[in-house]
């Protein structure tokens, strides 16, 4: 039954995919790429959830909650800092990215420092960052069919399933076809959230306070942050949300989201709507302290697993086939934003950009679409050889794409940014997350690494651009940029 | 109200939601979830309507304007 529901579901996701080719306009990069600038309330909210609700928020907040307990509450609480702070500044990159054409957030940083080699060494460094994320996506996808068939669909085959169904309707119809699968993604989503993240709880321990108080007495401080490992403090908490919350829209196909948005009242009214979805993330948390009293004892990346775990030991075959479905489209759905993204970024950005300043949108529409196929491939081949786990993962990214903050949000508000200080404040930030990753030292001073490389990279920006002289003229690239 | 206002509006709950976290750290249990749960899933609830709030004063402004 599982097994029936979850290749019916995948196969109306291809065919919804392949159907909204209709509302593209052939051979227009726009079109393909943002949805031609064209999505209403509804369609930009399912896209931006997408974002809250992939693969990785559906098995890494339940593992991250049985491996870590309260050190991965940020998960529950980044998303609105992100939407109150996305509230004073996303209408506003609208608004430069619509005066100005600009359809990648490489397109912004060319466009903002006047250069097409920043804009093509950011798009690079941008599809850098968005490889691990497709990564951890298909991972998701393949752990979760196949524990949901209890292996009759077998994890590389799943993935491979994945690789497929996205690359052709991405290929064939772009921006669209992610929009509009994101509404059944949305749809079983939340029915699977829901049903997982009531059930299971109340069906173990007969409420949710039961369930704290057991891993309260069982795991003394695993549900506190005084000090229980060094992500157990309260200064890593609140680094990690400012952190995390400021990196949100800084993922290149969260840009691309944003630009997809039909107007600025658009991006406004979804900061104010679209943290309530928020309060559903609690759910898999819960599950996560669950099976940390009914399955205890599983250690390192298999934590990851232990939602689905519970859900097939605990939920009848049909309910297991609709969470199954559900984890399926949130790993789709982020998958097809940043394979477009990357495929975007990498033949306009860096392609055009860097190499052939003359070629014309029809060609680069034309690599982009081969390029889909080339970066669905690596990220596949990656995940298929090194798989690693996912919260880790996810951290990493978001740690990289911090660093982008000064530029976009400076870039936005203060005329007088200077490109060099900028530049050498993101690349030293850069370099410091780098040497965390390297050497595993993802806490400097009590402080989450990404918040303190920010740190290091704001006061280089600022003070580079206090100190170097303005530019003179205001030229094409600032209108639109406050004061 | 100023426009002002409607700009440090959607601060209020990022800065309060931070500043709270060494007072709800705690092992202990506020309603069904851990006190720092707890404090999370009330500002996820509330904070969108600072953000509305600053909204419907925009809008306010926008229709002044007109």
């Amino acid at each position: 039954m599982a097994v029936a529901i979850i290749v019916i579901t995948l196969a109306l996701a291809g065919l919804i995919g392949i159907m909204s080719r209709r509302r593209a306009v052939a051979g227009d990069l726009t079109s393909w790429s943002i949805g031609g600038r064209s999505f209403g309330t509804v369609l930009f909210w399912v896209l931006a959830a997408g974002e809250i609700y992939s693969t990785a928020t559906f098995l890494g907040a339940s593992g991250g909650a049985y491996s870590i307990g309260a050190a991965a509450m940020w998960t529950t609480a980044y998303g609105t800092i992100a939407m109150c702070l996305g509230y004073l500044y996303l209408p506003r990159l609208w608004r430069y990215a619509s005066n100005h054409g600009l359809m990648t957030q490489a397109d912004y940083f060319a466009h903002r420092f006047g250069s097409r080699w920043i804009g093509a060494a950011f798009g690079v460094v941008g599809v850098a960052f968005m490889i691990p994320y497709i990564e951890i996506q298909l991972l998701g996808f393949g752990q979760i069919i196949e524990v949901t068939t209890k292996g009759a669909l077998p994890r590389e085959t799943s993935m491979l399933v994945a690789f497929a169904v996205v690359a052709v309707f991405v290929f064939l119809s772009g921006m669209h076809a992610t929009a509009l699968v994101s509404i059944l993604k949305d749809i079983l989503m939340v029915a699977a959230i829901v049903i997982v993240g009531v059930w299971i709880p109340i069906h173990y321990f007969g409420s949710y306070a039961h369930v704290v108080d057991k891993v309260q007495q069982t795991h003394p401080g695993l549900l506190s942050l005084t000090g229980l490992t060094p992500q157990h403090t309260p200064l890593w908490m609140m680094t990690t949300l400012i952190g995390s919350g400021l990196a949100f829209f800084m993922f290149p196909h969260s840009t691309a989201a944003i630009f997809s948005a039909k107007s600025e009242k658009t991006v406004r009214r979804n900061m104010v709507f679209l943290p309530f979805y928020g309060v559903l993330l609690f759910l898999p948390v819960m599950v996560g302290l669950t099976a940390l009293l009914a399955i205890p004892g599983i250690q390192g990346p298999a934590s990851n697993g232990v939602l689905l775990n519970l859900t097939v030991q605990t939920l009848p075959s049909w309910l297991v086939g609709i969470v199954g479905a559900g984890g399926a489209l949130a790993a789709i759905v982020p998958v097809s934003l940043l394979v477009l993204q990357s495929a975007t970024q990498l033949s306009k950005n860096v392609f055009r950009d860097a190499f052939a300043p003359n070629a014309s949108d029809h060609t680069v529409l034309r690599i982009s679409r081969v390029m889909v196929l080339v970066v669905m491939g690596v990220s596949l081949g990656i995940a298929l050889s090194a798989p690693t786990l996912l919260v880790n993962l996810l951290q990493i990214g978001q740690t990289g794409v911090t660093q982008f903050v000064p530029a976009v949000l400076l870039g936005l508000f203060w005329k007088r940014l200077n490109t060099t200080a900028t530049i050498v404040g993101a690349a030293v930030g850069l370099g410091l997350v780098a040497w965390s990753v390297l050497s595993v030292t993802p806490i400097v001073l009590g402080l989450n690494i990404g918040f303190a490389a920010l740190a290091v990279n704001l006061t280089i920006t600022v003070v580079g651009s206090l100190v170097l002289p303005a530019r003179a003229a205001t030229p094409a690239h600032l209108e639109g940029v406050a004061a | 109200m100023s426009k002002k206002v409607a700009g440090v509006l959607p601060l209020v709950p990022v800065v309060l939601l931070i500043a709270g976290v060494p007072v709800f750290s705690g092992d202990y249990r506020i309603g069904p979830l851990p006190a720092i749960g707890s404090w999370f899933l009330f500002w996820v609830l509330v904070g969108p309507f600072f953000v509305l709030a600053a909204d419907l004063i925009n809008r306010r402004h926008e229709g002044d304007e007109l």
